[in-house]
């Protein structure tokens, strides 16, 4: 479990401060669903916890750094560069890497009909030919069959359809709940994450404002609609 | 090593994807030479000229190939490629060289094609080609790694990859003109000259492998000057490996 005690934070020159004597856990073996508007905090605090900023001694329970990953979203791949070979390059520069890619496409007995169906489909066309939705996906799966203690994703659903949501939501809720690990994602698709097991922490102006279930978290809206209960939050 | 290779092969296919750049880096220089020197066609040169006007485009070659390690580290820092890779790979080191040896290796191959040809075409014999091969292909070894070290400094400074282009692009074109005119050979202020201008140190390191394989004079920099400032330009470079940063030093990625 991550522990974060009474941290505050600002970067240089900065006019208010990024964090702001936040408290909260982060449990393993469930998804830690962070939300929260732009400019809350949310990537800062997982530079800080991957100590991509210098790390302070309130983060306590980070496994060394060679245990983390950290995805990120939008980047730069050559556009004739082929599914394959992105998942192989994906897979190959892991340094924990056990994996064995070759020209048939990757499946496993995690993924469901329509992952397999997608995986096969887009194996050999190329990195521009694909959506960002099916770029992501392919990235996503590559980072889930890494082995590590902390898995970040720092908004893996930003810019695509509920489909590819959905399966994207579906392979990271499966190793935060078959395997000893923490798995934290920043996420501004509300609605979707009422389909997996996981706790929402919310966070605003740098502090933790609630921690919680996704239906004690729509409680404070209408019961329904998640937005209003964030709307809820931010007032 | 494994992952080193993997980045090598990433970086090698970004770059055979960029055609156009990669036909102008290998054709450029040799259009260039051939209009600088189009009176040789004429009237073949003297060795030691031939090497002297070779090794302005040597450096010129090396210098710009070299300092792309730095611009393209920048830019994958600043789209955040470096800061996920880091955690993929365990290290930022095997991205640091994947890159420096891919643009080795292609700069191996735009020297070995000016040299080639320009060998063939205005050298009289066979065994002077291949000593012309062994200098400018040493020298671009040797060159190269200096260049990448010294430069990788600049990862340090907060500066973005743009602003850093524009610099390079009007300090190259002082630099070329100050190595041609051999001002480091005419001046007191020689020593300083090379240090601060690393295409006349490249072309420094040039003259001295050529006055080693020929056996011929070439002005240059004494070996205790030259090894002063190669140690420097290391320095810089590991200064540079152990702080360079993952996040860009100018905007959140």
């Amino acid at each position: 479990m991550i522990k974060i005690e009474d941290l505050s934070f600002s970067y240089p020159k900065a006019s208010r401060k990024n964090l702001d004597h936040l408290h909260v856990e982060f449990p393993g073996q469930t998804v830690n669903m962070i939300i929260g508007k732009n400019g809350s905090g949310k990537t800062t605090l997982f530079d800080l916890i991957a100590n991509v900023i210098k790390r302070p001694s309130e983060i306590q329970g980070i496994p060394d750094e060679k245990e983390i990953i950290y995805q990120l979203q939008g980047l730069l791949f050559p556009l004739t560069l082929k599914a394959k070979d992105l998942f192989r390059f994906f897979l190959y520069s892991d340094h924990s890497n056990r994996i064995e890619v070759n020209n048939e496409p990757y499946v496993d007995g995690a993924m469901s009909q329509a992952e397999v169906d997608l995986v096969q489909r887009v194996w050999n066309m190329e990195f521009g030919q694909l959506s960002v939705g099916e770029r992501r996906y392919l990235c996503i799966l590559a980072i889930t069959l890494m082995k590590r203690k902390l898995y970040i994703f720092d908004e893996p659903l930003a810019g695509i359809d509920p489909e590819m949501r959905y399966h994207i939501l579906k392979r990271i809720e499966k190793l935060a709940l078959h395997n000893e690990f923490t798995v934290l994602v920043s996420n501004h698709h509300l609605q979707d994450i009422a389909n997996i097991q996981c706790v929402l922490h919310f966070i605003h102006q740098g502090k933790i404002t609630f921690s919680g279930s996704y239906d004690t978290f729509i409680e404070m809206g209408d019961g329904v609609n998640p937005d209003l209960a964030f709307l809820e939050q931010v007032k | 090593m494994k992952i080193t290779r993997e980045y090598f092969r990433l970086f090698t296919k970004m770059m055979l994807s960029n055609k156009v750049a990669f036909v102008w880096y290998l054709l450029f220089p040799l259009i260039a030479f051939f209009i600088f020197n189009y009176q040789w066609f004429t009237q073949g040169p003297e060795i030691n000229e031939f090497y002297i006007q070779t090794s302005v485009f040597v450096s010129y070659i090396i210098f710009v190939m070299s300092i792309d390690v730095t611009t393209n580290l920048i830019s994958l820092r600043e789209s955040g490629f470096f800061k996920m890779f880091k955690f993929i790979s365990g290290s930022k080191y095997p991205i640091i060289w994947g890159k420096a040896l891919n643009q080795i290796g292609f700069l191996f191959l735009t020297i070995l094609l000016f040299s080639l040809v320009s060998g063939v075409i205005f050298l009289g014999s066979f065994g002077q080609v291949a000593l012309f091969l062994a200098v400018s292909l040493t020298s671009c070894i040797l060159g190269s790694v200096m260049v990448i070290l010294l430069t990788l400094i600049l990862m340090l400074l907060p500066v973005r990859q743009e602003s850093l282009n524009a610099v390079v692009s009007m300090s190259l074109l002082v630099m070329f003109f100050l190595s041609a005119k051999g001002l480091a050979y005419s001046t007191e202020y020689g020593l300083l000259l090379v240090f601060i201008n690393p295409m006349e140190y490249v072309r420094n390191l040039t003259f001295l492998l050529a006055e080693w394989f020929m056996d011929s004079p070439f002005p240059h920099l004494s070996l205790i000057n030259m090894s002063f400032i190669t140690l420097c330009y290391v320095t810089c470079g590991l200064i540079a490996l152990k702080f360079v940063k993952v996040i860009s030093r100018t905007h959140r990625t």
